[in-house]
């Protein structure tokens, strides 16, 4: 696969923006650029040499190793658990039932208490049934992992079975006396939509399914849970995504303070959302360690993975679609079945509430109904998985696009230029909520950002060269994706910078890597704004005893809310510096500027100078010179924020469909995204191109299925296939930076999620296009299967459209 | 997946074998599309002829997830494209 990446911004000037802050970076020193540049990660020495420490790289002495027993069926009632003839291996130390940690509540949600969700949380281990193949119902303890396993397979359970429910579309049933499986209706909205669908001159209607699918990182889970007695401190290493918020719901649930769990994240291979959420076993290995006194390893295998961390995606959208003769959008009213699993896990109701807030997308809507239907099913569990909510919606929204082009007979990029909220309309508001906040697009031109990659794309000679080979018979056809992203979550981010005598620089944040560079970005921006070099920085992550808080990454935050704390405490840190300097130099603090880690005047480069880690010492609190500063040179940054930020971006997919087998070829693919502001223009594209990747396999290859016994079926990767090198064509990314965010200091949008979200929708659209066929594909992963169907007619019909009578 | 063997003696098929794995339990031999080749010329009709005969004659398994159906395409896709790769 090779990659290409265009930053446009270097080339040409930002447009105006009317906040006066087109170029916030006027003044920066040259020495001191650190931001914008490609400069090469400072997390990779140790990954490269192998010295990197993943979670199953941690071992503590006299530590016992953990194996999980899950339940085989998908649901019925416990009769009995047998564990005498694992007991009498030699090597186990313990074996635990539900019964040996009844003092323990389920797993609670990770924003906060919700009472009408508690019942459907799901226990440490099971109670009483068992409601999904691969819930944990026994734990094995035992002085080898290998003994551990044995015995693990010795322990045998008696299970009654239930009827089992695996459609989250069929009605609902029982889930505990007095409570169905559905667990909410999501219901968002505004305006009289059933007015206007009366009266609509076009109603489109869409049936459109999503598949179960998810984040399968290359580190599977680990935990390990250590008591130290002697302090009474409990730490769980292993830990990811967001450290700090899992430290409290486990002080919660172990009735513990939450300053005496120590909470540590060390390398990370991939998250994507599903890893790093408190799982069982996370609370399993702390509770062992505390009860049978010896530190706890627990390392997920890859079986284990795919049938007990979170699942994701599962989808049935209803869509009826009010349009004018002209192709405006006039009202959506999308009923839809949110396939959850057999436990509402720490999101809680996360992503089938996102989804009603996020659908409308780029486009004016002005009436708008989304009701969710919020249920449980026999399947493992479900939660956010990179870009939640919207890699579904884009596919429901973009789909109903083609839709509307297709019904009046006008191109899809026409539709949108119709219907896209316009750039003098921003910030545009909404009245739906996503994550718990208003929706507010802050900024954005996003006809303007269509009319760029057309121009890159050269469309009109392209879409001529398309049309003439399929003339000739090949069955090529290109699609397009419109959409929004959401990122930077707040409500509020903390970082602590600290030098040291040698000029050394920490930043201590309350934020977590997963492999996405983290530091690097984090270094860039504390560098730059401070004036020292970027690998003078040392930034710390994901350690609970290091910082009191933090919210860790996900939901593309990192860099919109820690990058903007650190800008914020350097900005400190650096008038602390000069402030300092300034009596040491005789000098007035305006006449100094920090270069490459000194001071000096700007005046007089090559005069005299001190160094930052001069400075520190004479703010030590021993210092003769401190005077009556606070000691230390060191400064604390903050940033709050009411709302997130909207980026927003286009896909473009060209496919070549094989009629004969059904298979699909990305032959081209390229994603032009306006990030407002890239810290680091390689580790963004990187993160795009890697989204990409995964969105290709929920769109034409991962799923996760189940038999009608509710057997998951994909559990190798031999079933659940992810996109390999072959299967990824070049990809091109145009990074714009036209619209910085008004929300931060320095104009940033996240990036992480954005070249996930409109795969599916693309490659969909792009696939009607070669086979001719407008609406087809109405159910992402568009398998060989499902195309082959589609090819000799006997799929399910197209979405069907009709005139209002 | 299909493995085809053949020999050209004066532009007819000599000696062909057809074999198909992944469609039934074991990859067999599919005798009825060798006795279609056999003496032909190479060319279109008889690949498809061929082909057609291994899309009728296999008993395909079937899943939860892949139906005969679609193993059956596929058995009639792969020989005739392994016959024209074979040719080539």
């Amino acid at each position: 696969m090779t990659e290409e990446v265009t930053v446009d911004a270097a080339t040409q000037p930002r447009e105006n923006q009317g906040d006066g802050s087109n170029d916030r970076r006027t003044g920066v020193a040259e020495a001191n650029k650190w931001i914008g540049q490609s400069v090469t990660r400072l997390e990779d020495p140790p990954l490269v040499r192998g010295r990197g420490r993943f979670a199953a790289d941690i071992s503590f002495p006299h530590q016992l190793h953990m194996r999980v027993v899950r339940a085989n069926h998908a649901h019925g009632r416990i009769a009995t658990i047998d564990t005498s003839a694992a007991r009498a291996l030699p090597g186990v130390a313990a074996i635990w039932t539900a019964a040996d940690i009844a003092d323990v509540p389920p797993i609670d949600f990770r924003e906060g208490r919700i009472p009408a969700f508690e019942p459907y949380r799901q226990p440490v281990l099971a109670t009483e049934k068992v409601r999904y193949v691969g819930e944990p119902v026994a734990a094995v303890f035992a002085d080898d992992p290998y003994v551990a396993e044995d015995a693990a397979d010795l322990v045998s359970i008696e299970i009654e079975e239930m009827p089992i429910l695996l459609a989250a579309d069929a009605e609902p049933v029982e889930f505990l006396p007095g409570r169905s499986t559905e667990v909410a209706v999501i219901r968002q909205g505004y305006g009289d939509v059933d007015a206007v669908l009366r009266s609509a001159p076009i109603i489109l209607e869409l049936e459109l399914a999503i598949g179960r699918h998810s984040g399968v990182p290359l580190e599977a889970r680990g935990a390990l849970g250590r008591y130290d007695a002697a302090r009474d401190v409990l730490e769980l290493h292993g830990a990811a995504k967001v450290p700090h918020r899992n430290r409290d719901l486990l002080a919660h649930m172990l009735n513990r303070p939450p300053s005496s769990i120590h909470v540590h994240e060390s390398h990370v291979g991939g998250g994507f959302g599903i890893r790093g959420e408190l799982y069982p076993e996370d609370v399993l290995v702390c509770l062992a360690a505390m009860r049978l006194n010896r530190p706890v390893k627990w390392i997920e295998d890859r079986r284990e993975h795919l049938i007990a961390a979170n699942h994701s995606r599962q989808q049935l959208h209803r869509l009826r679609a009010a349009v004018d003769g002209e192709g405006r959008i006039l009202a959506i009213d999308d009923c839809y079945f949110h396939d959850q699993g057999a436990y509402v896990r720490t999101h809680a109701a996360r992503v089938v509430h996102m989804t009603a807030g996020i659908l409308p997308g780029p486009y004016r809507v002005p009436a708008y109904r989304a009701i969710g239907h919020f249920r449980l099913t026999n399947k493992t569990p479900a939660a956010t998985y990179r870009a939640p909510g919207r890699y579904e919606t884009t596919f429901v929204r973009e789909r109903l696009i083609d839709a509307v082009a297709t019904r009046l007979g006008i191109d899809a990029n026409e539709v949108r230029r119709r219907n896209a909220i316009a750039a003098n309309e921003m910030p545009y508001h909404r009245p739906l909520e996503a994550l718990g906040e208003e929706i507010e697009h802050d900024s954005g031109d996003y006809v303007g950002l269509l009319d760029k990659l057309l121009a890159a794309l050269d469309w009109d000679k392209r879409k001529a060269e398309l049309a003439r080979r399929r003339a000739a018979g090949e069955t090529v056809g290109a699609g397009f994706a419109m959409f929004v992203e959401k990122s930077g979550l707040g409500p509020a981010d903390g970082v602590r910078i600290e030098v040291d005598s040698s000029g050394a620089v920490e930043l201590i944040t309350g934020g977590a890597s997963l492999g996405q560079g983290f530091e690097t970005v984090m270094a860039q921006v504390c560098a730059e704004v401070l004036g020292v070099d970027y690998r003078r920085v040392r930034v710390t992550h994901g350690q609970t005893d290091r910082i009191a808080y933090g919210i860790g990454a996900h939901a593309s935050r990192a860099t919109v809310m820690t990058a903007s704390a650190t800008h914020n405490g350097a900005v400190k840190l650096r008038a602390k510096a000069i402030e300092a300097a300034a009596g040491l130099m005789q000098a007035p603090p305006d006449t100094l500027e920090i270069i490459d880690g000194k001071v000096r005047r700007k005046e007089e480069p090559a005069g005299p100078s001190i160094s930052l880690g001069e400075i520190a010492e004479q703010l030590a609190p021993t210092s003769k010179t401190l005077g009556g500063r606070e000691p230390g040179l060191s400064a604390e940054g903050w940033f709050r924020v009411k709302h997130q930020v909207y980026p927003y971006g286009m896909h473009f997919a060209v496919v070549k469909v094989d009629r004969h087998t059904g298979g699909v070829e990305v032959e081209d693919y390229v994603i032009a995204y306006d990030i407002g502001r890239a810290i680091n223009p390689a580790l963004v594209k990187g993160q795009i191109v890697g989204g990409f990747a995964q969105g290709l396999g929920g769109a034409l290859l991962e799923e996760f299925t189940y038999n009608e016994s509710g057997d998951p079926l994909a559990t190798t990767f031999a079933d659940y296939l992810i996109p390999t090198t072959r299967e990824l064509p070049k990809v091109q990314v145009i990074l714009r930076e036209d619209y910085t965010s008004p929300l931060n200091p320095l104009g940033i949008k996240g990036a992480g999620e954005s070249g996930i979200t409109g795969v599916g929708a693309a490659i969909a659209s792009a696939i009607d296009d070669a086979i001719g066929v407008p609406g087809a594909v109405t159910h992402l992963p568009v398998t060989p299967q499902r195309l082959k169907e589609i090819l000799k007619g006997r799929a399910s019909p197209p979405p069907c459209s009709r005139a209002a009578s | 997946m299909a493995l085809v063997a053949f020999r050209l003696q004066d532009g007819a098929i000599c000696e062909p074998r057809v074999a198909v794995g992944g469609v039934e339990a074991q990859p067999r031999r599919i005798v009825a599309a060798e006795q279609l080749l056999a003496g032909r010329a190479v060319d279109r009709e008889a690949f498809e002829a061929a082909a057609e005969a291994v899309a009728s004659v296999v008993d395909p398994l079937e899943d939860a997830v892949t139906s005969a159906t679609y193993r059956r395409d596929l058995a009639r896709t792969v020989t005739r494209r392994a016959l024209e790769q074979a040719a080539a």
